[in-house]
């Protein structure tokens, strides 16, 4: 009976998707439960599920499903004659992983929103909530041995890459704890095999191309993951990587997270063109739902495979959502409206979707969910605190790492009298 | 008027330009001899051949030395492979090393230099060639933000890449000829290097693919078939030596410098064309100060939107100082008269 009452109220939360009926699964059952189930689908009123098709796993507490497999959205194909598969397995502790990853990152960027707007972050601030189903589903497509280079909206790649979440938050407060030591902001966050965060819209995307021809070049079978976001594909340099990367048979996946929205302008209003898969034109492209972190990681898989089997470069669409403005100066409203920012959030958003397939499934309980919720705030409130006391860095790191492995050497202040020394 | 080195003053004959026979050996003087031979005597007790080679030659070893050193030295840059470079200077170079490290590429600026720039970040050490310096304008942006990397990352990804190519002025053309030392030169983590001489150009080639740091490397098309002497070491030195003018320049210049100094050495006013700007970065010409004796004159010579007359405007010029302008200055005075020339403010092309 616990368990009728627990579908029950899942069902409230559910109601109105038409995504839910994606999100069945199949796995084994015994009677008792499958009655139960029947039940369920009675009250939900779904009548274009086949009750059959949907089974329920016995609920004793400890007993989760190990692995699950879901239909996925059909990707929309360019120069290619089959794509990713239609359906993707997810095991429980992926699936935790993928949650977890995910909700880090929007407690992290809410978390960077509030500290801004109490002015202890200050510059630059582009927040990624909304998006998180790229991030984690590229990194689940590829290994970290692979290269990643992205645009200004870095914050959630540099978590999968490898950042914590204490660095980056003392690195947008400028802190010496910061994963670039407070010298280089929310733009500019290295970890391994991470190229940033670049301040130039559409200029990281021939830094990945050679960052792949390097990958070529020593042989070592890794690849780079070139981002860009709508508003940069119409960047002329994109194009001429497209032409070079062709041309050598670079091992670069080309992807473009599609928000709709080049800061304040729609996909209509600055492209002929907003069939951004097909962009590359002697490229194949892939056109992803970027919302599911299952399409997401599948495509990214189906990519990889591509480049490491020397067929050359690759690009995807992510169509993908941010509930942010472009940055912390965007209220986000101006050029949308409420409702449709809402719309996506109740129909689409990437960490309701996973939480409900996993619940459906039985692959994790609530309350265990509710306690990864709970210790991912703690670990944000814990790097907040950290990165609000943290120390500035010293005044002598003003001028250090100007240059690589070099003598230290005086470098001209403010005014001809004033000289400080730089060390590398 | 102008003082000697003592502290007393030039015969009126110096000073009106009459000239004083007795030191009137045209090209070579008693100094320029004396520097000339304790050069021919280093090389020679160094025991390494003093052979002629011209600018072209000497980066084209230059770069096949490195790329023979290290495995992660590779060339890239419009018809760098099998045009053997639009100024020759990386000729026979694909041919040895073929496809995988001389790499043509097409006409796409911004592309290849931002490639360049990521294969620095992955590790390897990238000389980006621009076929002129006034293309490098189509990638301004990824050159100059090479430099910033390293700086914003606190140390955690440097960027050994090297960017090279012909600088400023050329015969007889109307575009393509501007001079970017000083643009470059303003920016903070780019070192800028512009030799004048093969010695110097090949030295300063293998230090900058060695180097840790993004370079900008400008030579000058007109220098190229330029033959100089070559030796083993590499290091700046006094091209000529003089007790009453400096002459500081940088790249062609320097060439420049050397034929006014010859027309005013027959005037009796000894320039010495010293020191050079090897490095076009503001804040390090500080050093060169240092090297200065203090009742000198300073005339500094700018490559900027220069033009072939140069070399008359800079002899009238200086003429013009040392007859009709009195400036004294006393033994203690630190302070140096800088006089900068550079050529009319011109738009060209």
């Amino acid at each position: 009976m616990p368990s009728l009452i627990n579908l029950i109220e899942e069902d409230r939360q559910q109601q109105g998707g038409e995504k839910r009926s994606e999100t069945a699964g199949r796995w084994q059952q015994d009677s008792m439960q499958k009655m139960l189930t029947i039940i369920s689908n009675v009250l939900r009123g779904s009548a274009s599920r086949n009750a059959a098709s949907m089974v329920v796993s016995s609920r004793s507490y400890a007993d989760f499903t190990p692995e699950a497999t879901f239909d996925i959205k059909k990707v929309d194909l360019h120069r290619l004659e089959e794509g990713p598969p239609l359906t993707a397995t997810l095991t429980r502790e992926e699936g935790l992983k993928y949650y977890r990853t995910m909700q880090t990152i929007r407690r992290m960027e809410l978390k960077a929103d509030q500290l801004y707007k109490q002015k202890i972050i200050r510059g630059f601030c582009h927040l990624y909530d909304g998006q998180e189903a790229c991030a984690v589903g590229i990194e689940g497509g590829i290994t970290l041995s692979d290269h990643l280079i992205t645009a200004y909206r870095a914050h959630g790649y540099t978590l999968t890459r490898g950042g914590t979440v204490r660095e980056i938050m003392a690195e947008l407060t400028g802190r010496r704890g910061g994963i670039a030591k407070g010298k280089g902001g929310s733009m500019h966050m290295y970890t391994k095999n991470f190229y940033g965060g670049n301040g130039i819209v559409g200029a990281q995307v021939p830094l990945g191309a050679g960052v792949a021809l390097a990958c070529k070049y020593l042989g070592n079978d890794q690849l780079c993951v070139s981002l860009y976001g709508d508003g940069a594909a119409n960047q002329g340099q994109i194009f001429e990587t497209y032409n070079m990367s062709s041309l050598w048979k670079l091992p670069i996946i080309f992807i473009c997270e599609n928000n709709q929205y080049g800061m304040g302008t729609s996909v209509e209003r600055s492209s002929a063109s907003t069939e951004y898969y097909k962009r590359g034109d002697y490229i194949p492209g892939l056109r992803v739902d970027g919302m599911d972190v299952l399409c997401v990681r599948e495509a990214t898989k189906f990519a990889a495979d591509h480049c490491r089997s020397g067929k050359g470069p690759i690009l995807m669409e992510l169509q993908t959502y941010r509930y942010h403005g472009h940055s912390m100066s965007d209220p986000g409203v101006s050029y949308r409206t409420r409702e449709e920012i809402q719309e996506v959030r109740s129909k689409s958003d990437p960490i309701s979707m996973l939480k409900d397939r996993m619940l459906s499934n039985n692959m994790a309980s609530i309350e265990e969910l509710k306690e990864i919720d709970i210790a991912v705030r703690k670990e944000i409130e814990d790097a907040a605190q950290f990165a609000t006391t943290d120390p500035e860095p010293p005044l002598d790191d003003l001028c250090s790492h100007i240059f690589a492995t070099d003598q230290p050497f005086d470098v001209r202040g403010a005014t001809p009298w004033t000289k400080l020394t730089s060390t590398s | 008027m102008l003082h000697r080195r003592d502290g007393s003053r030039f015969p009126p004959d110096v000073t009106l330009g009459i000239q004083a026979k007795e030191f009137n050996l045209g090209f070579i003087r008693p100094d320029n001899l004396v520097s000339h031979g304790l050069r021919v005597f280093r090389c020679l007790l160094s025991s390494v051949s003093l052979f002629q080679v011209n600018v072209q030659d000497a980066l084209n070893q230059a770069m096949d030395e490195e790329l023979e050193r290290d495995e992660r030295v590779f060339l890239l840059g419009e018809e760098v492979a099998q045009y053997d470079g639009a100024y020759k200077v990386s000729r026979g170079l694909w041919k040895k090393y073929g496809d995988k490290r001389i790499i043509d590429t097409p006409v796409t600026e911004m592309g290849f230099a931002g490639i360049a720039v990521g294969a620095a970040f992955a590790g390897l050490r990238p000389i980006c060639e621009f076929m002129t310096w006034n293309f490098s304008m189509q990638a301004i942006d990824q050159v100059i933000n090479s430099a910033k990397t390293y700086y914003m990352s606190a140390g955690g990804q440097p960027v050994p890449i090297v960017f090279r190519g012909p600088n400023g002025s050329s015969a007889g053309k109307l575009t393509n000829i501007y001079c970017f030392a000083a643009w470059y030169g303003h920016c903070p983590g780019l070192k800028v290097v512009s030799p004048w001489n093969s010695e110097d150009a090949r030295g300063l080639l293998k230090a900058a693919i060695r180097d840790d740091n993004p370079v900008v490397f400008k030579a000058n098309e007109l220098m190229y078939g330029v033959p100089f002497d070559l030796s083993e070491e590499v290091m700046p030195k006094v091209e000529r030596q003089g007790a009453h003018i400096t002459l500081v320049s940088h790249s062609r210049c320097v060439g420049f410098c050397l034929d006014a100094a010859a027309v005013l050495a027959k005037e009796g006013v000894e320039c010495e064309v010293s020191i050079f700007t090897l490095s076009a970065r503001v804040c390090e010409l500080a050093t060169f100060q240092l090297q200065v004796k203090q009742w000198r004159r300073r005339g500094w010579l700018l490559f900027l939107w220069a033009t072939n007359k140069l070399c008359y405007f800079l002899i009238f010029f200086l003429h013009f100082i040392c007859t009709y302008i009195s400036v004294s200055v006393s033994y203690d005075q630190k302070e140096l008269l800088d006089i900068r020339t550079a050529t009319t403010h011109l738009k060209l092309g």
